[in-house]
């Protein structure tokens, strides 16, 4: 059972049999339910050789890169998804590695803290900062958070470079349908599906 | 040839459904003697194998031989050809990777071993683990290529090129016909002192020795060993002149040479039949004479094929020689990866 309420919602997206690249994939656990569950051919991507050791104990393939590196080493189009969850905010330049996945992937899944969720707004006002919201701390290397992300400024971000996105998911999603209306304010994580260049 | 001779040594007991065997090859100068065991003389991959360790011979059946054309015990030019009851020398063959590993499928089917749960190596162990998995893909589950490339680069040739030329002059090498009278130890000495270089790292070296010197407190100002790292590399090649044999290191430095796995240029086609496998490649961020790039360019090739496989970078001082050192990380990975291997 995954902890991740936006890992688990990843899950249910993804399709059995299909090829998973999971970018910061962590100890892996997603791409270990995955192939337990749903039989996915599963490649993580890290960087920390911790991250990696806990990877090959839970039996997931994992290559150690620099996503700020890009995806140089894959070929257009290889897999069914390219998976990176609440990852995008510690990567330097988010363009380049979301247009890299796009590129590797048919369909791209990103997960992200949406800083403009009703209580961070309340936090800021009353301490003039943020406070770490992120329960699961998925990184040795990225300790701060260098790019400060919103519902709404990953639409314009799609607008602008006229990426098609397919499927939106704003977690919690107890009050779905206020929640669909008001994302921005109403959702702390948000899951955009991608339709790759392909 | 009109036969050879393999030298090699076992840890551990075959499973009833013969699926614990592993195979591990030695690199250019290593022999058969991988774990220490109860020989109490030092294996050369204690830090990897032994219990509690990942190759843990009460867990696994470990197999290991001292490669062809060595001079361990298998046959090499330095062994008796037995038509003419003199030494091969230079008419012994020069052995490939390839032949190198299709003489240890004959030792394991002589062992009565019909599958194989991996197989490891660093170096030249790591060509032999690669050119393994291409060659009998069917009976091996996976394969752990560490510190290694898919084929010897145009700077690997050179290194061993310029390792030949110090045995060729020394006039006691007198074209590899040599054994009845003074050893070319000079020539050997020196080359082995080259190689030595290749398999650390500036880092290491500048930590181990720096400018430290050695005999004096100040400059002599003449052509005497000074430095630390002069009276280092001058010991370590006396050494291995006292262990192994001249013509058997231009031999091997040969079958390095050779060795290209690429098929028309390409890895990936050679991969192609790989399918079923797994794979772990391990390099070291120090190792200037096997770079992560090589490694890299393995993993790409097998990810291109769908294969699975992982790929660690080891944050390491000691260059091309760190899979030899003690190393925690080397330890924790192998072992993560051989536990989730279907026994």
């Amino acid at each position: 059972m995954l902890e991740r309420k936006d890992l688990r919602a990843i899950f249910e997206i993804i399709k059995p049999n299909s090829k998973v690249l999971d970018l910061g994939c962590g100890d892996g656990v997603l791409l270990r339910e995955l192939v337990l569950k749903k039989k996915v051919n599963g490649l993580g991507i890290e960087i920390s050789i911790e991250k990696i050791k806990s990877c090959l104990n839970n039996g997931i393939s994992v290559i150690q890169e620099d996503l700020n590196e890009g995806l140089k080493d894959f070929k257009n189009n290889t897999f069914d998804y390219v998976v990176l969850s609440q990852t995008l905010e510690y990567i330097a330049h988010p363009v380049y590695l979301i247009q890299e996945m796009l590129r590797v992937g048919k369909k791209v899944v990103i997960s992200f803290e949406n800083l403009a969720y009703w209580k961070n707004r309340i936090t800021f006002l009353l301490k003039g900062a943020l406070k770490r919201t992120r329960t699961n701390d998925h990184s040795l290397f990225f300790r701060k958070k260098i790019q400060i992300l919103s519902v709404k400024k990953f639409y314009d971000f799609c607008a602008f470079y006229e990426i098609q996105t397919s499927l939106q998911i704003f977690l919690p999603s107890k009050n779905l349908n206020l929640n669909q209306t008001f994302p921005n304010l109403l959702s702390k994580i948000a899951i955009f599906i991608l339709n790759g260049d392909n | 040839m009109n036969g050879f001779q393999l030298a090699y040594e076992t840890y551990g007991k075959l499973n009833g459904t013969g699926s614990n065997a592993i195979v591990i090859f030695h690199a250019l100068s290593g022999s058969s003697h991988v774990y220490q065991n109860k020989s109490g003389i030092g294996g050369w991959w204690d830090e990897m194998v032994g219990i509690g360790k990942p190759f843990d011979p009460s867990k696994y059946y470990i197999i290991c031989a001292n490669i062809l054309g060595s001079c361990y015990g298998s046959t090499g030019p330095s062994s008796i050809n037995p038509e003419t009851g003199e030494r091969y020398g230079l008419l012994f063959p020069i052995t490939t990777v390839n032949d190198i590993v299709k003489s240890i499928k004959l030792l394991i089917d002589y062992l009565g071993v019909n599958k194989i749960l991996s197989v490891s190596g660093g170096s030249l162990g790591g060509f032999q683990a690669l050119d393994w998995a291409v060659s009998y893909p069917q009976i091996t589950q996976s394969a752990i290529p560490i510190a290694t490339a898919s084929y010897a680069t145009t700077f690997n040739v050179a290194f061993n090129e310029v390792q030949r030329q110090a045995i060729y002059s020394d006039p006691n090498w007198n074209n590899g016909d040599y054994y009845k009278g003074e050893l070319p130890n000079l020539g050997l000495k020196l080359a082995r002192e080259i190689g030595h270089i290749t398999y650390l790292s500036e880092d290491s070296m500048k930590e181990r020795f720096g400018r430290v010197l050695r005999y004096n407190p100040e400059y002599v100002f003449q052509f005497k060993e000074e430095f630390e790292v002069e009276s280092y590399l001058q010991h370590k090649g006396t050494a291995f002149t006292k262990r192994f044999d001249a013509n058997t290191y231009l031999y091997i430095t040969k079958t390095i040479d050779y060795f290209d796995l690429r098929k028309e240029g390409d890895l990936a086609l050679t991969f192609y039949p790989l399918k079923k496998m797994k794979f772990l490649v391990v390099s070291f961020s120090s190792d200037w004479l096997y770079p992560t790039s090589q490694s890299k360019e393995i993993v790409y090739a097998l990810k291109s094929n769908g294969i699975e496989s992982s790929f660690v970078e080891i944050k390491t001082n000691y260059g091309h020689d760190s899979f030899l050192v003690e190393c925690d990380d080397l330890r924790v990975i192998v072992s993560n990866f051989l536990n989730n291997l279907i026994l």
